[in-house]
């Protein structure tokens, strides 16, 4: 094995010291001049009728420059799998803070003064905000046309359910009458705000000839240009879309939102407009993380071992599902856990409801049915008189295995992550008085989508790595920097990338689903393995020697044991660009086909399989103070499995941080809603994590490699939100020996149940 | 009625004429162009407007501009001396501590002002100083390391 220099290192980040200098350019931060600003109109009604829009007041106020509503936008249906949402409400709206129209103004107090000239007429509709209330039958239909919807996917849709997402695998019936004990159990999971500190901004400029640039805060160029021919109908090749830093996503910045309303307006003007969210319009206006109910059934021997699962995910997408599918077939595959269960049943619905429309949250999905099944498990281990790391151990999948869809899964940590968190985390020792542990367990998977890159040498030898990601605070960028250089073998100083123009960059899928590292990891390797066939191919003929007797090292091709007998990249470059051969350019591209999966059993499944999966374990420790309630969390040991950590400092601060997003779900970020309506949409009543709020963590990164990442890479950056709300659940109830099914674990929820079992 | 105010921002003197609305967030980002100073909530509670006036950390977005007349205002932008990082700022990459970098600015300027005020603080000093400065991406972790070792 050869050894590895650059990948496996802690190196420092390509843009951190920009950021730390205040020289990092963020969406809001792009300026042109004589810009506009935009601002858009969003209705105050969960579910009405909208009879007149009467703009002319608002367009006549001095410096208001445009007011563009839905007959001024193609009329169209978009949405990332299912195809549900318009830009502006088209008859009616349905949910409170859905757009209606919008304005750009030579300032932004002039465009938010024409929005209170907009009038609205509208006639009032029932509205629904309970997700069961919306699946019966006789319910008031929020989609009338939803049998019309496109989906890219072979959707299960009906009545108000977006999607109805059924696995089966064995035999339930069999599985159940096998089974010594069942149980049955109910989960209800909160909505959570992104929260990241970047309120999302955008910028569209069109030159005479109609190209639109679009400066934007996204996690995925390529999806905001698609998006934006489709919604606008405009040809590709006259849009280009380029994202400088991004301040945080976890999956809401994936796709359009302002960038087209920015675009009509500068159409409209044939000015560039500037548009940017408040904290509570993002709160209000874009989307939140799907709060679901879960029902599960287990059967299990005496013993401990698993036989059976039924699962019943209730996942509410609020009035549109553009994303909610997928986040249900999340769900869906995380709701067994890294378990062996023979028999399978899971029926997952996406549910409409006059509620804001979720979207993908980090974790998506998973973090609702993770909580569900290992709050489970320790109902199960209780009950049977087992301990829960016993308990789980006896159970834990492994190489070989199935998923819950049937993919023969690889690369499987859980064992060595379950053992070393548990073992870290001195699972068994003694606590004291109103303290508890509490175990997680957790499987998640590498989403795939095109990734390519190119590389180019330099006249001085140094390197370029042109890449259309966006790094969103991962480290994607220096990641890939590393791989690259450790491909061809050069210090990393030597090469600078380029990112994240749909122009000038190749295409990306994007910066989510803890793909970047797999699968564009894979395209750099491609492109470095592309340009140094190429390299030494020049050099053989520059040096008369055969190619298979030269190495590439230290910014030098030279005859394997003479390397006095070389020449320095560089000339190479000056030579192809100047004297023969043309400029070398190395390219990679990559598409990780989706494994097989038991097709037979899977129905109506955006995500059915997945080309890696990845596995990790936590123990959170806890003191409860019993009469107020409140949950300290003293400490959390987490084991994750991510294949192989390129940048272990970089893998470190993702589980670290995803891990605290868990935590403010499982116990402090508490939505308010009224009918439909949020009331506390700003962070001085939505609080998240504080620095008082972390407890003392220990990260343990396990490399069960996986054949074909980029050196056993897999993802990393989703696993430990997923963890947190469960193994917090868990260390709650072994602490005070109550267990509360529904997120968040407030201090009022828990003190009542204290009360209820009789203690103070 | 706009009015015209003085002040020094990272060393150089400005004379500008704003709006009594105007925020320090919004003279210091649109006026002055100096956009490493950030806004994510404007109310005041996520920090990432956090500048240094007369040496205090304040959030700029909950100031006027025209209380700042006269006051000496430090940015980002104003921490580094050259390319010569300042041991903060240095600390922060080296420990990782800077994911998006969205809250870094402010994060930094805080932390800035708790070191001048205590050069050895413990690390419950620093997490309760640095209780008006949310991140999201971190989880806080990395950052209280890089400013207990900055500098070291």
């Amino acid at each position: 094995m050869e050894e590895l220099s650059i990948v496996g290192k802690s190196f420092r980040r390509l843009d951190a010291v920009d950021k730390a200098t205040g020289r990092a350019v963020y969406g809001s931060d792009v300026r042109l001049p004589h810009m506009l600003f935009g601002k858009i109109l969003t209705t105050p009604y969960p579910h009405a009728k909208i009879l007149t829009i009467d703009t002319k007041k608002a367009e006549r106020l001095t410096g208001v420059k445009a007011v563009v509503t839905v007959q001024d936008v193609p009329d169209i249906r978009w949405g990332f799998l299912l195809k549900d949402q318009t830009l502006f409400a088209k008859d009616k709206v349905r949910f409170i803070g859905e757009a209606v129209a919008a304005v750009a103004a030579t300032d932004k107090y002039t465009a938010e003064e024409a929005l209170e000239l907009i009038k609205v007429e509208y006639e009032e509709l029932p509205a629904i905000f309970d997700p069961e209330e919306a699946m019966k039958s006789d319910a008031p239909l929020i989609h009338e046309a939803i049998d019309s919807y496109v989906a890219i996917w072979p959707c299960i849709k009906y009545g108000n359910i977006a999607s109805h997402i059924k696995i089966q695998r064995g035999d339930l019936e069999k599985g159940l009458k096998e089974s010594d004990l069942v149980f049955e159990d109910r989960f209800t999971t909160n909505p959570q705000h992104h929260g990241y500190i970047e309120p999302r901004a955008s910028l569209a400029n069109i030159d005479h000839s109609g190209k639109v640039t679009v400066w934007t805060a996204t996690q995925a160029p390529f999806m905001i240009r698609m998006e934006l021919a489709e919604t606008l109908r405009i040809p590709m090749n006259k849009i280009r879309v380029i994202t400088n830093q991004v301040g945080g996503g976890f999956g809401g910045k994936t796709d359009i939102f302002l960038e087209p309303y920015c675009t009509i307006l500068a159409q409209r003007t044939a000015k560039p407009v500037k548009m940017a969210l408040t904290r509570k319009e993002e709160f209000i206006a874009f989307g939140l993380r799907l709060p679901s109910i879960i029902e599960i059934k287990t059967g299990v021997m005496k013993d401990g071992q698993f036989v059976v699962r039924q699962a019943k995910l209730i996942y509410d997408t609020g009035a549109y599902a553009g994303v909610g599918p997928g986040v249900v077939g999340l769900g869906a595959n995380y709701c067994l856990g890294p378990y062996k269960i023979p028999h399978v049943r899971v029926d997952g619905y996406c549910v409409y409801t006059n509620r804001i429309r979720g979207w993908w949250m980090r974790g998506p999905g998973a973090v609702q049915s993770n909580f569900a099944s290992e709050s489970q498990i320790d109902i199960i281990a209780e009950k049977l008189g087992i301990d829960p790391l016993e308990l789980r151990m006896k159970n834990v999948t492994e190489e070989g295995q199935l998923s819950v869809t049937g993919q023969v899964l690889h690369s499987v940590g859980i064992k060595e992550a379950l053992t070393k968190a548990t073992e870290k985390a001195g699972w068994g020792k003694i606590l004291e008085e109103k303290q508890g542990r509490g175990i997680s367990c957790c499987q998640y998977e590498t989403v795939g989508m095109g990734a390519s890159a190119h590389v180019r040498i330099n006249e001085d030898g140094t390197i370029g790595l042109v890449i259309g990601t966006v790094d969103i605070g991962g480290g994607s960028i220096t990641i890939l920097a590393q791989i690259l250089a450790e491909e061809l073998k050069v210090p990393l100083e030597d090469i600078t990338v380029t990112c994240g123009d749909t122009d000038a960059t190749p295409y990306d899928a994007g910066t989510f689903g803890d793909r970047v590292t797999y699968n564009m990891g894979n395209a750099v390797r491609l492109a470095a393995r592309d340009i140094k066939e190429q390299l030494i191919q020049i050099a053989a003929g520059m040096l008369e020697a055969k190619p298979e007797d030269l190495e590439m090292k230290d910014r030098r091709i030279y005859v394997k044991g003479s390397p006095e007998k070389g020449i320095p990249l560089g000339e190479l470059a000056m030579a192809s660009h100047f004297f023969a051969g043309g400029p070398i350019i190395g390219k990679g591209s990559f598409f990780a086909q989706l494994p097989p999966y038991y097709q037979e059993g899977v129905e109506g499944h955006p995500f059915p399989s997945s080309p890696a999966h990845t596995f990790a374990s936590q123990v959170a420790e806890v003191e409860v103070d019993e009469k107020t309630g409140k949950v300290k969390v003293l400490k959390i040991t987490s084991a994750h499995d991510v294949g192989f950590a390129i940048n272990p400092m970089a893998v470190e601060g993702q589980i670290e941080g995803s891990t605290i997003i868990g935590l403010g779900l499982a116990l402090i970020e508490q939505l308010k809603e009224e009918n439909g309506k949020i009331t506390n949409p700003e962070f001085s009543d939505y609080r998240i994590p504080i620095t008082l709020d972390i407890p003392k963590f220990e990260t343990i990164i396990v490399e069960e490699k996986v054949k074909d990442g980029p050196f056993g890479a897999k993802g990393a950056g989703n696993p430990g939100l997923t963890l947190a709300p469960a193994a917090i659940a868990n260390a709650v109830a072994a602490a005070i020996g109550v267990r509360i099914k529904d997120l968040p674990i407030n201090p009022e929820k828990l003190w009542r149940a204290l009360k209820e079992k009789g203690k103070e | 009625m706009k009015h015209q105010i003085q002040l020094t921002v990272n060393g150089e003197l400005y004379d500008v004429v704003v709006e009594p609305r105007t925020t320090l967030v919004e003279l210091l980002r649109e006026e002055l162009e100096l956009t490493g100073t950030k806004e994510g909530c404007g109310s005041g509670v996520c920090g990432a407007c956090t500048v240094l006036l007369d040496g205090k950390a304040i959030k700029s977005c909950l100031m006027l501009a025209v209380k700042a007349n006269g006051k000496s205002v430090t940015t980002i932008e104003g921490l580094a001396k050259g390319t010569n990082l300042h041991p903060l700022q240095d600390s922060f990459v080296e420990h990782g501590a800077i994911q998006c970098g969205f809250c870094s600015p402010g994060m930094i300027l805080t932390s800035k002002a708790l070191l001048d005020e205590n050069p050895n603080p413990s690390e419950d000093e620093v997490r309760s100083y640095l209780v008006g400065n949310l991140c999201r991406c971190t989880g806080y972790i990395k950052i209280i390391e890089a400013v207990l070792k900055s500098g070291k």
